[in-house]
């Protein structure tokens, strides 16, 4: 597998050779300079690139909306979620009480300003259960991962998971679901991280759980 | 054979509503909900209004903008004009009779259907701002404060107070909002402080135009309005055309008037016109919404428990309504 340096700053890495085997030689080009690095090196580099960015990403999500009585506050809750970046398509389900919203990739989400768009369409929100892609993940009981700045903290789960491909992630809080509902999760919510990634300090704090 | 008085009005409407699997609205022509204008949206109503005094039309036309300050902050100001007044008062409102050296002033019935010119209705503004709201699945329970104030320059010859295009003044109360899948009630309560008019009052025995000067009476109001969709059944786009009924209940209570001429001759009241009083209006509308965005309102008032003096029915009203998204990407 070669590692070839883009412009100094970006590395791109090409084909699907595993990496693995200590006999390959990774070499990284620089404008002007080529140096060879140990593979173990690069297995560490990979991994914590790919923790750091998370190597994930939010497809989509079913946002339940409570309040909605008429095709006009339908249109009026999609309008009002349309005006996030991060959201490319809104899907709204008068019937089920429901808004399924796309996500345009390369954009950051963040779900607290997805609930709150509801909010400000004069709703409430039911429940938000997201679809995220997630590449090789180990998660253990109230597992803190650090994803794009934020902190998704995994509460109510029995047992160690390793997630790979698409995951159900239910968000839990009181923005997020109604207060009778949020009063069951209220202490599993308390807990604190069981195992963190990095240490330092993220601008949202998420709890969640598997579906 | 059918008879449309008020009774059948009102039976008809809760026999609709007592059907099952049908969805309500809270839109109701004549009446705000407790629900607000979602954030940052711009709304525009053109309200027109007109009955059949005598043997001319009164009509009012406003224009009224509303905006979504914040999720649970909504106001609104509305302009218009209306020919149901003149800048002074009517000939005979105040009338005087000699007695030796004593000068006696009364109030009295004034004629009715004059041809007055349209005249600017002032300024009224509103906001409310949502207090509760329990959302629930197609359901939701809402209270609501408002405020309101008016700048009304008109010389109003009726005690009753009316802050759009009447009388200015200010008010405040409640507005509690239920709906329930087929069912959408709402009740409005609150009360109106009227200012005063001072205008020039003609007398018919002649002589000069005399200052004249109205405080009209405080008022509770109290109103009632029943929402129902009538189509569609399931809703599949927006595109839908929907159709609600609604019946309005509109209740006042208010104080006698009090007219003073030069300053402080306090006239004694002697026509109903101007006397304390009390009503109640029923008001059935129809409303159709335009791809989930133009809401088109008609509704009829009439009377029910006694009367307004400061209309004559039926009064019909007409209101068209756009919301305007402002897509800011965030």
């Amino acid at each position: 597998m070669e590692i070839i340096a883009f412009n100094n700053v970006i590395i791109e890495f090409k084909s699907n050779v595993k990496f693995f085997q200590s006999q390959f030689k990774f070499v990284i080009f620089t404008d002007s300079m080529k140096v060879s690095i140990n593979p173990i090196f690069c297995i560490a580099l990979f991994s914590l690139l790919f923790h750091l960015t998370g190597a994930a990403q939010f497809k989509s999500a079913v946002i339940g909306v409570d309040g909605l009585t008429c095709s006009a506050c339908s249109f009026a809750t999609e309008k009002s979620l349309l005006e996030l970046k991060s959201i490319d398509s809104v899907h709204m389900q008068l019937e089920q009480n429901t808004a399924t919203v796309f996500f345009k990739a390369g954009q950051k989400v963040n779900m607290k300003d997805v609930a709150q768009k509801v909010v400000d369409a004069g709703f409430s929100v039911r429940s938000i259960t997201a679809v995220i892609t997630i590449k090789e993940l180990t998660v253990t009981p109230d597992y803190c991962w650090n994803y794009e700045n934020d902190t998704y903290h995994f509460i109510k789960l029995n047992e160690v998971q390793k997630l790979n491909g698409d995951i159900l992630l239910t968000f839990i809080g009181e923005k997020y679901m109604p207060p009778k509902e949020f009063k069951k999760w209220k202490t599993y919510s308390e807990n604190r991280c069981g195992s963190t990634g990095a240490q330092t300090p993220y601008s949202q704090n998420y709890n969640v759980t598997i579906q | 054979m059918l008879q449309f008085n008020r009774k059948s009005i009102l039976l008809f409407f809760l026999f609709i509503i007592a059907s099952p699997s049908f969805f309500a609205q809270e839109l109701f022509p004549l009446n705000e909900p407790a629900s607000t204008i979602p954030k940052g949206v711009l709304g525009l109503r053109a309200i027109g209004e007109t009955y059949r005094e005598i043997n001319q039309f009164r009509n009012q036309f406003s224009l009224r903008v509303m905006y979504g300050v914040l999720p649970r902050l909504s106001v609104m100001a509305t302009v218009g004009i209306s020919n149901h007044h003149d800048k002074n008062f009517p000939t005979n409102l105040v009338s005087h009779s000699h007695n030796g050296n004593q000068t006696t002033y009364t109030t009295g019935d004034f004629q009715r259907g004059v041809v007055y010119p349209y005249r600017s209705n002032g300024a009224y503004l509103f906001m409310k701002y949502r207090f509760i709201s329990r959302d629930g699945s197609h359901r939701h329970f809402r209270m609501a404060a408002y405020a309101e104030g008016a700048y009304v320059q008109q010389a109003h010859d009726e005690a009753e107070p009316n802050l759009m295009g009447d009388t200015k003044g200010y008010g405040a109360g409640l507005i509690t909002t239920c709906l329930k899948n087929h069912f959408a009630i709402s009740f409005t309560s609150g009360f109106i402080i009227p200012g005063s008019y001072v205008g020039l009052s003609p007398d018919e025995n002649g002589g000069p135009l005399i200052p004249t000067k109205i405080n009209y009476g405080r008022a509770l109001t109290y109103n009632l309005s029943m929402g129902y969709l009538l189509f569609p059944q399931v809703y599949k786009d927006y595109d839908q055309l929907n159709v609600n009924i609604y019946l309005e209940l509109l209740g006042k209570a208010y104080e006698a008037a009090q007219v003073t001429q030069y300053g402080n001759i306090s006239v004694p009241i002697n026509t109903p016109l101007l006397e304390k009083g009390n009503y109640m209006d029923i008001a059935p509308g129809l409303q159709c919404i335009i791809k989930s965005n133009l809401r088109i309102d008609v509704s009829v008032k009439l009377p029910m428990i006694n009367k307004s003096y400061a209309r004559f029915y039926p009064v019909f009203l007409v209101g068209v309504q756009r919301y305007f998204y402002f897509r800011r990407k965030k």
